[in-house]
């Protein structure tokens, strides 16, 4: 391998004002106050060998095929409760199980379209799975126009070094789209609209895939059909609809009532079997941190094949031997909060006080199945660039999986990092940057 | 064996035409092993797109809408029902989901202490609210929960079926929310049903008696939220003024 890091340290602040002037941003809620940040690029990419990668690849795809299947038995047959593999506390009590979702057949049978998993790199080369995100996994379109634009202002990187194409994203998208959409109408991206988070993201595969970009309002049920009526008054059958709303918020007459994003009815034409959403209604209850440690066991269940990728190693209070592991070790591990997303509602034992520990452990106590524990790797540190001097900081991996007909893993990822030096926690909402990733042909 | 003619009749009124109104609605009686539907009839002005369906908790649901600018919507739901002993087979549900609190339905505190079977349980809790919590009209909100209605000690027949409800689960009993007629003039009606082991039992913590009957069911759910009898959304600035109407007569 020949990469000419220096070029690539020239190219950094050039890379990031253009992606300032096309809009780059990360929408960010503090204290009930929107904030639009730029997400910043570093210009030093994450390089994962060919090998590496043809591994992760397999075993990607392995994985959420998995959670795929347990979609659909969760809401289906339930195979997997019955036969005491997942116990049903854990199904029926996660916020992400949607009884509404009982016996509906989404298209083809798929429930996560779009699948980020992220990875971390442990210093021994061994890779990890931290989390699995089957709802509404944004950040595909940073590494994209990343590359886009290093590729405009350093042409010669790419000549002389033998990077995986990665422009086949948006291809991957729109022709599971249309898969998925099997001639009934046009293909729609919903978005909450400019004030959501990943809004640029929204706006920029509605550009890349040739679907039209639909805002709140401009799509409405009638006769069990989804119609658009955005800027022309005519109505225009949609046959699929990519949105980047949350189920709560889908479909006003059925959930959250307040919900003004929504489609009104349109969890009646979805059960109908008249439109395809994008990822399906009711994921949560496969990516729920409580579901996440019986993983590799779908994949022993359903497939009937060890499991590829492995998980941090994971303890669930809920069980008794776990439960004594994790009071007696609770200084040393990760605990997480089942009920919390995003990034805020994870500790670390050490950061704790001897008081803190105590209060926590008497949650632990108090709800066993509220938490999940899990050993503390020592993740691989990354090379950044801190102003002119290089410095080792965390790094995750999304990588991203799309499945219509069949199931594609992406050559590229979304690689971010804390800015923090001590922080373990690299996700965007919590400040830090991202790399584009290199995924290398030799 | 009894025989009722029900009559539920509903009329919204939108201050200004609204360009688009979307509903759902259960407003239809259940059919199940205790209660037949003999006769029904539906009347809908103006013409909205109706579909008949299911919901997540096996309650008839019909669902539609009108997107030409109206003034109004008016719809009549009546028919015959005959009725036999308050007693549903159970029939497959899930009944973990009847046995987690809800937002509406949870509350820390025991406060009394019950007979071990269900029947007995569910008699004492019914008598433990008309005991200590007054009935009283407009003192609380469709989202008003069971721990405020135990604070306040007062509220509508929807708060007593809560609170009801959040007792029975505290102590491992499955317990859902049914939303109906009962026998006289005025509006629906929200009642209790217990799980005994093999049927749901329904009760009247409101009126503090176990049903018999008297009493026609719409639809179940966890909580009010799974089961409103109407349900709706329009656009534009106009405000709603909603006149519910129900008759449920012995013949």
């Amino acid at each position: 391998m020949n990469i000419r890091i220096n070029e690539l340290i020239d190219s950094r602040d050039t890379v990031n004002k253009w992606m300032e002037r096309f809009g780059v941003r990360f929408g960010v809620y503090k204290h009930g106050v929107f904030n639009e940040q730029l997400f910043p690029f570093d210009s030093i990419p994450r390089i994962i060998s060919h090998s590496d990668w043809a591994y992760l690849e397999k075993g990607l795809k392995q994985r959420v095929t998995a959670l795929n299947k347990f979609l659909w038995d969760v809401y289906h047959d339930k195979r997997i409760i019955k036969d005491g593999i997942v116990p049903e506390e854990f199904v029926y009590s996660s916020k992400g199980y949607m009884p509404e979702c009982e016996g509906i057949n989404p298209t083809g049978g798929v429930y996560a379209h779009i699948a980020g998993i992220d990875l971390v790199e442990g210093k021994d080369g061994q890779w990890y799975v931290l989390e699995d995100n089957l709802r509404i996994p944004s950040g595909a379109s940073y590494p994209m126009i990343a590359r886009e634009i290093t590729r405009k202002v350093s042409p010669q990187t790419f000549t002389q070094n033998a990077v995986t194409e990665n422009r086949n994203y948006s291809k991957l998208l729109s022709t599971m789209m249309d898969e998925m959409n099997d001639g009934r109408g046009i293909s729609v991206i919903l978005t909450p609209g400019r004030y959501n988070s990943a809004y640029f993201e929204h706006s920029y595969f509605a550009e890349k895939t040739g679907a039209t970009l639909a805002y709140p309002g401009d799509l409405f049920v009638e006769d069990n059909k989804v119609y658009y009526a955005g800027i022309y008054k005519e109505k225009t059958r949609v046959g699929c609809i990519y949105r980047r709303v949350s189920d709560e918020y889908m479909d006003p007459l059925l959930f959250e009532a307040s919900s003004l994003l929504g489609i009104p009815n349109v969890m009646q034409a979805y059960k109908a079997g008249n439109v395809a959403l994008i990822n399906a209604i009711g994921n949560g209850v496969a990516d729920d941190k409580g579901i996440y440690y019986f993983v590799p066991k779908m994949v022993e269940y359903y497939l009937g094949e060890k499991p590829i990728l492995q998980n941090a190693p994971t303890y669930l209070p809920y069980f008794k031997k776990d439960y004594d592991y994790v009071l007696e070790n609770i200084q040393r591990l990760v605990i997480k909060d089942v009920s919390e997303a995003g990034g805020y509602g994870v500790v670390f034992g050490k950061d704790l006080s001897k008081e803190q520990l105590e209060e926590l452990r008497n949650l632990i106590i108090d709800q066993p199945r509220r938490w999940i524990a899990q050993e503390v790797i020592d993740f691989k540190d990354l090379e950044i660039l801190e102003e002119d001097k290089l410095v080792e900081r965390k790094a995750d991996l999304r990588a991203f999986v799309v499945s219509g007909k069949e199931t594609h893993v992406w050559s590229s990822g979304l690689t971010r990092f804390s800015r923090n030096p001590d922080s373990f926690v690299v996700n965007s909402s919590q400040g830090g940057g991202f790399k584009d990733t290199w995924v290398m042909e030799e | 064996m009894k025989r009722y003619l029900y009559n539920y009749q509903t009329i919204v009124d939108f201050s200004e035409a609204v360009p688009f109104h979307a509903v759902m609605l259960r407003c239809q009686p259940a059919g199940n092993a205790c209660q037949t539907v003999e006769q029904e009839h539906l009347v809908v002005s103006p013409d909205y797109w109706l579909q008949a369906g299911c919901d997540a908790f096996g309650n008839r649901i019909l669902y539609g809408g009108s997107t030409e600018p109206h003034g109004s919507f008016a719809y009549v739901s009546t028919g015959i029902v005959t009725t036999d002993v308050y007693q549903i087979k159970y029939a497959g549900e899930n009944l973990f989901m009847y046995k987690q609190p809800t937002t509406l339905t949870a509350i820390q505190e025991p406060l009394l202490a019950t007979p071990d079977n269900v029947l007995g349980a569910a008699s004492a809790i019914c008598d433990w609210l008309s005991d200590n919590i007054v009935y009283q009209p407009q003192c609380t909100t469709v989202e008003t929960t069971a721990s405020e209605v135990l604070e306040r000690k007062r509220g509508v027949c929807q708060d007593f079926a809560h609170l009801m409800i959040a007792l029975c689960r505290q102590r491992g009993i499955p317990a859902r929310y049914v939303n109906g007629f009962i026998v006289g003039e005025g509006e629906t009606h929200a009642w209790v049903e217990v799980f005994d082991g093999y049927s749901w039992l329904g009760f009247d913590p409101t009126h503090a008696r176990r049903i018999s009957d008297g009493y026609v069911k719409l639809a179940h759910g966890r909580d009010v939220r799974d089961c409103s009898v109407s349900r709706g959304l329009y656009t534009g600035q106009a405000t709603q003024q909603t006149t519910i109407h129900v008759t449920l007569q012995e013949i």
